[in-house]
């Protein structure tokens, strides 16, 4: 057994270990997925005028983001009754990021203010890292 | 809430990721219970009285001010 003055030997419990590990292997496959789905679609270009098959290409990074998803579900489910409100909190500011920057992009865009797809893609970074960074913020603070 | 948490576990020379791998938690569970930034769920609650063989009520108290937990 440690003593309390060498709690800084093991910052992680069995259960942190066994969720980190089911986590990574959920989540490394679908990772990679995506990377070569979206690699596939640059190396390829698969513009040819075919509106079906555009469609059909463009939307293929999607399985591996909604495996992405299913992971993150799963990971959510495993945490302890901590972590998960710590996670949802987390994915609530994430949330609220994303509605505030997509209203000031619409309203931008109504004005003819900024480019569209750009603010899509701006409202998705944004909402990612906002997500993390209050994910890491509160685990910080629980250390 | 209060809570003997940190004391009783001193007291066994646990450390805070012994004491989650006996409840199964994360340790940041552990010490988000033990600073008082998180109130157990009643289970958790039951699960760390049987832990440490003490009556839940001999574990965790109101705040001085008489509140209960949120």
């Amino acid at each position: 057994m440690t003593s309390p003055g060498r709690e800084h030997e093991r910052t992680k419990s069995s259960s942190d270990v066994a969720r980190d590990r089911a986590a990574f292997r959920d989540a490394v496959p679908a990772i990679v997925t995506l990377l070569v789905v979206q690699g596939s679609l640059v190396v390829l270009d698969p513009d040819d005028g075919s509106r079906v098959r555009n469609v059909v290409w463009s939307l293929l990074p999607l399985l591996p983001v909604l495996w992405l998803v299913y992971a993150q579900l799963r990971s959510l489910r495993r945490s302890d009754e901590y972590q998960r409100i710590v996670q949802l909190e987390a994915m609530a500011i994430g949330f609220a990021t994303v509605i505030v920057a997509a209203l000031v992009g619409g309203l931008l865009d109504a004005a003819g203010i900024g480019d569209a797809r750009q603010s899509l893609q701006i409202t998705f970074i944004a909402g990612i890292v906002s997500w993390i960074a209050a994910l890491a913020i509160k685990t910080r603070r629980a250390r | 809430m209060r809570n003997r948490l940190r004391e009783l576990r001193a007291a066994r020379r646990w450390s805070q990721a012994d004491l989650a791998d006996r409840l199964d938690v994360s340790r940041q569970t552990v010490n988000a219970v033990e600073t008082g930034r998180y109130d157990p769920s009643l289970p958790l609650a039951f699960k760390i009285a049987a832990v440490f063989d003490q009556p839940i009520e001999s574990m965790f108290f109101p705040t001085d001010d008489g509140t209960l937990p949120s």
